[in-house]
């Protein structure tokens, strides 16, 4: 079968399938098992064992299920409570102050926590009560939760990042590092758009009023609420970062410091452990059980020469190298929609990573890039995963119209973050250069 | 008859997951032992890094049972939401063939390569060396947890696609 066919049969009845409604695991591995049958027989088909024991062996992988259950410890542990109620003293008498604090906490929940929906769902049922209590409009709100949430694949540690760092062969480390100024300029964009459209429609983000004010020397008790989350980014990132541990370690680290937080707030319990297990194991399942099954794709994909085919091809358009990075965003930002995480790496980075290297661009800044990308694919419908976390949380009188209208600045937002990155490329590549250069 | 079979698929799925779901404090775990006897005692193991690699191989492939069971392997809604429930039910139950197809071949060709790995007890080539057959052994059996779960769908979809209403 030549390159242009199998790459056009394999996506394309993977597509259909997907949008027939069979699980995307089931899907792609269906495809990329059925095509090695018709091209080698059923010989083709050991691939069902021999890629999975690798991924079973893959101690990077390993990393996945303990920043999951950490952040699952995390989300019980009080610790969002605490900082909501420092941010609330601080920042409350400013307009649209609360929103503010929320992408802050959410920023420091992102330093924590590898995944997106552990600051969503913490601050959706913390923090979007009190600000639709204080009169906030609901589109500023929970744009912020969502938003500020999102930030959880770009601020290291991350999930996604693992995911791409082994499909990319780049170090997790490296990505790490990357994500960590590109993360802050993100919530800073929200954090100026938020305090700008409080400033001229106070009744987005109204100031509390005098008699609500907490005076500010009894606020410093408050400060406290820092001291466990610094330690634990301090210890998980700067383990990773001074090449002390793994990022595997440093998860084992930072699950075993959540659960230490969960105990010493007094909220561990059998019934907590389990709970918090049982969606470990179900988010990891799910997110694994897809690498497996892409794996079977792209070890056909592979094999009939697609991913050289697609390069050539590309290259033999003669258009500019940024017209093509442009192009490949423009199509991650739209699998992203309807797409899981996962899967678009899966089965988009071994396709065009060739082409970014050939193109002379840095895989580790195109996998910034890539992550802002997602982070985009995480507010918007129809598969806008941030958006079904808050979907089961939101309080009687917000509706999903609300949810959506709310999101399209934020997206906005991601989109020249994602500009000025890159333009200035040093944004992403200049803290991995600096810690990893000795 | 139908009804007891899918609460037995059911327990199963739930039972699974529930298992070993805390596999994942023991990795942790070990590996906690491993950064504190390196670092506090200079004694660095042979074998926590493989040892917990290994449980959790094994932990997140038997964990497809429950994932599926809980409703969570993602699938994408946009026509199904304007079907019927009977229709959804008869397309599901073709399109459930595929996953069908992909367990047999893991169970067989999975079954194969354990057989073969066990007859000559293979170890691993590290340092640690533990024996591999009990990790191959997992595809199989993975495979076959995650069958109850599919055949119990397609049993569901079946039920809806014949009466015009979902299983109780």
């Amino acid at each position: 079968m030549s390159p242009e066919l199998a790459t056009l049969a394999l996506f394309g009845s993977m597509f259909v399938l997907v949008m027939l409604g069979l699980p995307l695991a089931f899907a792609i591995g269906g495809v990329g098992l059925t095509f090695a049958y018709f091209l080698w027989g059923f010989d083709g088909t050991k691939i069902v064992a021999i890629q999975s024991l690798g991924i079973m062996r893959s101690t990077i992988l390993l990393a996945l299920p303990l920043f999951i259950l950490m952040a699952n410890f995390l989300r019980e542990s009080g610790i969002a409570d605490d900082l909501y109620e420092l941010m609330y003293g601080l920042l409350g008498r400013v307009r649209g102050g609360l929103a503010v604090g929320t992408v802050g906490i959410c920023t420091i929940f992102a330093a924590m926590a590898g995944i997106s929906g552990a600051a969503t769902v913490t601050m959706g049922l913390i923090a979007l009560p009190s600000m639709l209590k204080r009169g906030y409009g609901k589109t500023l709100a929970i744009g912020s939760i969502c938003a500020g949430g999102a930030l959880g694949i770009l601020i290291p540690p991350s999930v996604v990042m693992i995911i791409y760092g082994v499909m990319a062969k780049v170090s997790v480390g490296r990505l790490f590092a990357g994500g960590v100024f590109p993360g802050l300029l993100l919530a800073t964009l929200f954090i100026i758009y938020i305090l700008i459209r409080a400033h001229f429609n106070p009744e987005l983000g109204p100031s509390l009023p005098p008699e609500e004010r907490v005076p500010l020397r009894k606020m410093l008790p408050k400060f406290k609420a820092l001291i466990f989350p610094m330690a634990i980014v301090f210890a998980v990132l700067g383990s990773i970062f001074t090449g002390i541990a793994t990022p595997t370690e440093a998860a084992a680290v930072g699950a075993f410091s959540a659960i230490i937080s969960t105990a010493l707030s007094r909220k561990l319990k059998w019934s907590l452990v389990r709970e918090a297990s049982t969606e470990t194991l179900r988010l990891t399942a799910m997110i694994l059980w897809i690498v497996i099954a892409a794996s079977w794709f792209s070890a056909t994909y592979s094999a009939v020469g697609g991913p050289q085919f697609v390069s050539q091809f590309i290259q033999s358009l003669g258009v500019s190298r940024w017209i093509v990075l442009i192009g490949i965003q423009f199509l991650l930002i739209i699998l992203g929609m309807v797409m899981e995480t996962t899967g678009i790496i899966m089965i988009t980075v071994p396709v065009f990573l060739p082409l970014i290297k050939a193109f002379g661009f840095d895989p580790l800044w195109f996998g910034i890039l890539f992550v802002v990308n997602m982070e985009m694919g995480l507010l918007t419908p129809p598969f806008g995963v941030n958006l079904f976390y808050l979907k089961g949380i939101v309080p009687k009188g917000v509706s999903m119209g609300d949810v959506y209208r709310s999101i399209i600045p934020f997206v906005l937002l991601q989109l020249v973050g994602l500009i000025i990155i890159m333009i200035f490329p040093q944004i992403a590549t200049f803290l991995p250069d600096f810690i990893f250069s000795r | 008859m139908v009804k007891k079979f899918v609460q037995v698929t059911d327990k199963v799925g739930k039972w699974s997951g529930e298992i070993i779901a805390p596999l994942a404090l023991l990795y942790m775990a070990i590996l906690m032992f491993e950064i504190i006897a390196r670092y506090f005692f200079n004694a660095p193991t042979k074998w926590a890094h493989e040892m917990s690699t290994f449980i959790f191989g094994a932990q997140f492939m038997l964990g497809g049972a429950y994932c599926f069971w809980r409703g969570s392997m993602v699938n994408v809604e946009i026509f199904r939401e304007r079907m019927s429930l009977r229709a959804g039910a008869i397309l599901d139950a073709v399109i459930f063939l595929i996953p069908l197809g992909i367990i047999i071949l893991m169970i067989w060709l999975g079954g194969e390569f354990f057989l073969k790995s066990l007859s000559k007890l293979e170890h691993t080539n590290t340092e640690f060396g533990p024996p591999l057959y009990p990790l191959r052994g997992i595809i199989p059996l993975a495979a076959f947890l995650l069958l109850t779960q599919v055949v119990a769908k397609f049993v569901r979809d079946l039920h809806t696609a014949i009466t015009g209403e979902p299983l109780r």
